[in-house]
């Protein structure tokens, strides 16, 4: 019989190596010691924004959150009328769970953020609502029913949970070795590790309990004690912050420390129940800065404690196929789904941005992969759509996080609350797509809260970014003009106006102010990293490196500035130490293109060729159309390392990417293609249509088609002729479309009812008929054709393409041409594109 | 004694367990929050606390709050 393939997942939120090799070292946290020498180990990379309930479901996803859906702490109620803690059931994804569950697998999840109301999984889930609430008086702490699955584990873990009131003082010592000098009724910290306290036994109680009395094959465990450890007082963790007094000092500098070797205890026995033959994955979901980057004050917005999070967390991973002792590098949240699935021999979705850590183990298995689990039919264990709630009461869940800093205080007008959470929700989804480089998506949703919210200087921070980003320099520069006086004096905008300055070429009048800023803020890293970056871009690499050499002091971990210094000596032809500083960036963060570049062009300075290649290779993956690499290349294939075949196949791979891309319209049929293909005609565009299908009722203006591309599956060689032309193809037929050319498409979206509806009156039917025969099981099919269409372009490194809604054409929205702009480029008139739309033409809108 | 070291409990059968817990005395250690739900319940059963009282726990929870504001 084969062994079962266990998992065990443990999830400490906040933890990070700069508080734990010390205490390592000095022998207090002995069974991550050992863990670690049995496994691999590293840094992981977190993803913006640094928030913790979109985090974890990254982690348990794949997906970042603007796929996953969640957007922050909390949400409005299913009627709007108050706030609750996000709910796991807001989550749009399947989670590693659920795809384990369809493929016959039995998992235990506790504590994970958000995962309350408990999904009815193949095993047991307890809800993140579990440990709340402990500091009631215990015959007032109850537990809501949705927190256990299944039922009939209701009464024993709801026993299991840890109230306050039994924390003793023996337990409480390690964390407060001067105990008997503080008020023990009035002490707020030390009621506030009480707490953490609880809720971390609480969560060790569950978890113990399922691991050693039920059958399972994946166990994920999440505690968010260190995390609130460390918001409650790392400001008293050694080294001394200045202006903190001796005793407030003294009184609660164990705290921290106590915490992670509490950790590390529960590590010990969570290790001893799953046994040597588990695989064992330990991960935080970010840092928590612990030095003198300790932030000494914090902003006054939402969300503010996010800024003592520091971009790395901790991943450890140990098991019977993992190799031992090493460290790994380059390790992402978005690995771990598709790691876990690899552990069960499973395959990882195409539309998982991360990849399998395959360099853990001892033999490489090849990794195997589906377009999407998404669309992959079975029983999940996900709650049906439309779960509504019982209407509980919320008031513990939210109190917590206002209590931690991550919501506002929820005295006053309720519906203002309710307004403001939706609109930090929305801002926290537009830097996620920020941080997935859609500047695109993005920026409609920044426009849109800072029009609501003109004072808030994070919303304009981003906005001006992603204009700059995107190239739109002229309206970064009218934004900052606009804003009153006296926030245009505030640092932070004063920052971001020596930064469109840079942008913009003036370059002596970004100096000035960067510099001016330097006296407000003399080691304040992204100014000097600003100024490194304007002498580098006048080549005075010199100067450029002492800038990025102050960072460097400051912050030895900066990865900006590392690859900065990195560059700059590259460029003084110093090769040996620019490739030191390269290396130490990428150790930090892998997932850094240009860096991987760098560093094989100073390989290449020292004559290292056959790493040098392999650094390029790694550059080229992640930049697929960079002509550049594929020179660096061919040249050491060919002169070199005596590898022809491969100089051979990156010609060719050049001569393609230097062809004109073939424009492709796209989408459902009856999504707006026709209409989209009639604007790109105004506009000057060449179209590759035979005219086969004239206009008739449905399309009054012409199909714009082209008869091969129906038999694309058999006939692609007329593909090539297209090149620079724009053809329609309907969206099940992209992944037929030839590798080796590049492609820009534009994917037209329209509510699929109103797809439908209009395709069932060009069969013929009259619309009241087709609302009422409305085809559910239709509709699905569609819904999975624009879906998978939508997933395989994300991955196609040779597609660029955008999504524009059919409802935004007959709505004359403007904001088409910058889109189009942005994916086609400049020299076409736009604003042409207007005279195809007819809005008399939109019919079969459902209102 | 802050840090007892589990590898010394947690091979330690039922009986033996409950006989550690009890040389620990009613004010435990970390030591039983760490080895998980079992020790927790043999230290219940073995040294049951006295709850204080809603009201008591209430005024507690008032003096904490003034506590704060000042």
């Amino acid at each position: 019989m084969l062994k079962k393939n266990k998992v065990l997942l443990i999830g400490w939120d906040a933890a990070d190596w700069k508080v734990i090799e010390p205490l390592m070292e000095k022998g207090a946290m002995p069974t991550l010691k050992k863990f670690l020498s049995e496994g691999v180990s590293g840094n992981i990379a977190t993803l913006q924004p640094v928030l913790s309930p979109m985090l974890w479901t990254s982690i348990a996803t794949g997906k970042r959150a603007w796929q996953h859906g969640i957007h922050g702490f909390v949400e409005p109620t299913a009627d709007g009328t108050q706030l609750r803690p996000m709910n796991g059931s807001s989550r749009k994804v399947k989670a590693v769970w659920n795809i384990l569950n369809q493929n016959g697998l039995k998992s235990n999840v506790v504590g994970w953020w958000p995962s309350h109301p408990a999904e009815p999984i193949n095993g047991c889930m307890v809800s993140n609502f579990y440990q709340k609430g402990s500091e009631k008086h215990p015959e007032d702490w109850e537990l809501e029913r949705e927190a256990i699955h299944p039922a009939d584990l209701f009464d024993l873990l709801s026993s299991l949970r840890f109230h306050t009131s039994e924390i003793s003082a023996e337990m409480l010592l390690p964390f407060f070795p001067n105990l008997a000098q503080l008020d023990l009724q009035k002490d707020n910290v030390l009621h506030g590790v009480m707490k953490i306290l609880s809720h971390a036994a609480s969560i060790h109680n569950a978890s113990t309990y399922l691991m050693e009395n039920t059958d399972w094959d994946f166990m994920a465990i999440y505690h968010d004690a260190i995390d609130h450890f460390s918001h409650l007082a790392m400001k008293f963790h050694p080294p001394k912050l200045k202006g903190l007094s001796e005793e407030k000092f003294e009184h609660y500098k164990n705290i921290v420390e106590s915490g992670y070797r509490f950790h590390d205890m529960m590590l010990e026995r969570c290790l001893a129940l799953a046994g040597e033959d588990t695989t064992v994955i330990l991960l935080s979901d970010h840092g928590f800065h612990s030095d003198h980057l300790r932030p000494v004050r914090l902003p006054n917005e939402p969300a503010a404690p996010a800024h003592e999070h520091r971009q790395f967390g901790i991943f450890a991973m140990k098991g019977p196929a993992v190799k031992k002792g090493e460290t790994l590098f380059g390790v992402r949240l978005l690995d771990i789904t598709p790691t876990l699935l690899h552990l069960y021999g499973l395959p990882m979705g195409r539309d998982m941005e991360g990849g399998v850590l395959i360099q853990a183990f001892e033999k490489a298995e090849e990794v195997k992969y589906i377009d999407s689990w998404e669309t992959i039919p079975g029983i999940t264990g996900q709650h049906l759509p439309g779960l509504e709630e019982t209407g509980q009461d919320h008031f513990e869940g939210l109190k917590q996080l206002e209590e931690l800093g991550y919501i506002e205080p929820l005295e006053g007008d309720k519906r203002k609350h309710i307004e403001r959470a939706l609109r930090e929700n929305d801002y926290n989804l537009a830097l996620s797509l920020l941080d997935a480089g859609r500047y695109k998506q993005a920026l409609p949703i920044l426009e849109r809260i800072f029009s609501e919210d003109k004072a808030a200087i994070r919303y304009i921070d981003r906005l001006v970014r992603a204009y700059i980003k995107l190239g739109y320099k002229r309206k970064a520069a009218d934004l900052l003009e606009g804003l009153d006086e006296e926030l245009s004096k505030s640092p932070r905008i004063r920052f971001l106006t020596g930064m469109v300055f840079s942008v913009a070429g003036n370059e002596s009048r970004a100096l000035a102010e960067f510099k001016d800023l330097l006296k407000i803020a003399p080691n304040e890293v992204n100014i000097l990293n600003q100024i490194a970056q304007i002498y580098r871009s006048k080549l005075s690499f010199d100067e450029a490196l002492q800038w990025y050499e102050r960072v460097v002091e400051q912050d030895p971990h900066n990865v900006i500035a590392l690859s900065g210094a990195g560059f700059c000596l590259l460029r003084l032809h110093r090769y040996e130490e620019a490739m030191d500083y390269l290396l130490d960036s990428i150790e930090q963060l892998y997932s850094q293109p240009s860096t991987h570049l760098y560093l094989g062009e100073a390989l290449r300075g020292m004559h290292l060729w056959e790493q040098s290649a392999q650094a390029f290779e790694l550059a080229l993956l992640m930049m697929p159309s960079n002509a550049k690499i594929i020179h660096f290349l061919i040249e050491l294939y060919e002169d070199r390392l005596d590898v022809p075949v491969k100089a051979i196949e990156l010609k060719q791979k050049l001569e393609a990417l230097q062809a004109e891309p073939v424009m492709v319209v796209s989408g459902l049929p009856r999504s707006g293609t026709s209409l989209m293909m009639q604007m790109l005609s105004k506009a000057g565009l060449e179209i590759v249509t035979d005219e086969k299908r004239t206009a008739d009722e449905s399309n009054p203006k012409g199909y714009y088609e082209y008869e091969a591309v129906k038999s694309l599956t058999r006939n692609k060689t007329w593909v090539k002729s297209a090149q620079g032309k724009v053809v329609k193809i309907v969206a099940p037929l992209l992944p037929q479309l030839p590798a080796g050319q590049r492609y820009k498409v534009v994917f037209m979206r329209r509510p699929i009812t109103e797809v439908l509806v209009s395709q069932q009156v060009m069969l013929g039917k009259d619309k009241a008929k087709a609302l009422r025969d409305f085809p559910l099981q239709l509709a699905n099919v569609l819904q999975n054709q624009e879906n998978k269409a939508l997933h395989w372009m994300q991955n196609q490194p040779h597609i660029d393409f955008i999504e524009i809604e059919y409802h935004r054409l007959i709505e004359g929205d403007k904001t088409v041409e910058l889109e189009l702009t942005a994916l086609f480029g400049e020299d076409t008139q736009w604003e042409a594109i207007w005279d195809a739309v007819d809005t008399s033409l939109y019919r079969n809108a459902l209102n | 004694m802050f840090y007892l070291s589990l590898m010394e409990i947690k091979e330690l059968q039922e009986e033996s367990l409950r006989n550690l817990i009890r040389s620990m005395g009613p004010q435990g250690a970390l030591a039983i929050l760490a080895f998980g739900y079992r020790a927790v319940q043999i230290w219940r059963e073995e040294f049951p606390i006295q709850l204080p009282t809603k009201e008591e726990y209430a005024r507690m929870a008032e003096e904490r709050k003034n506590a704060k504001e000042e």
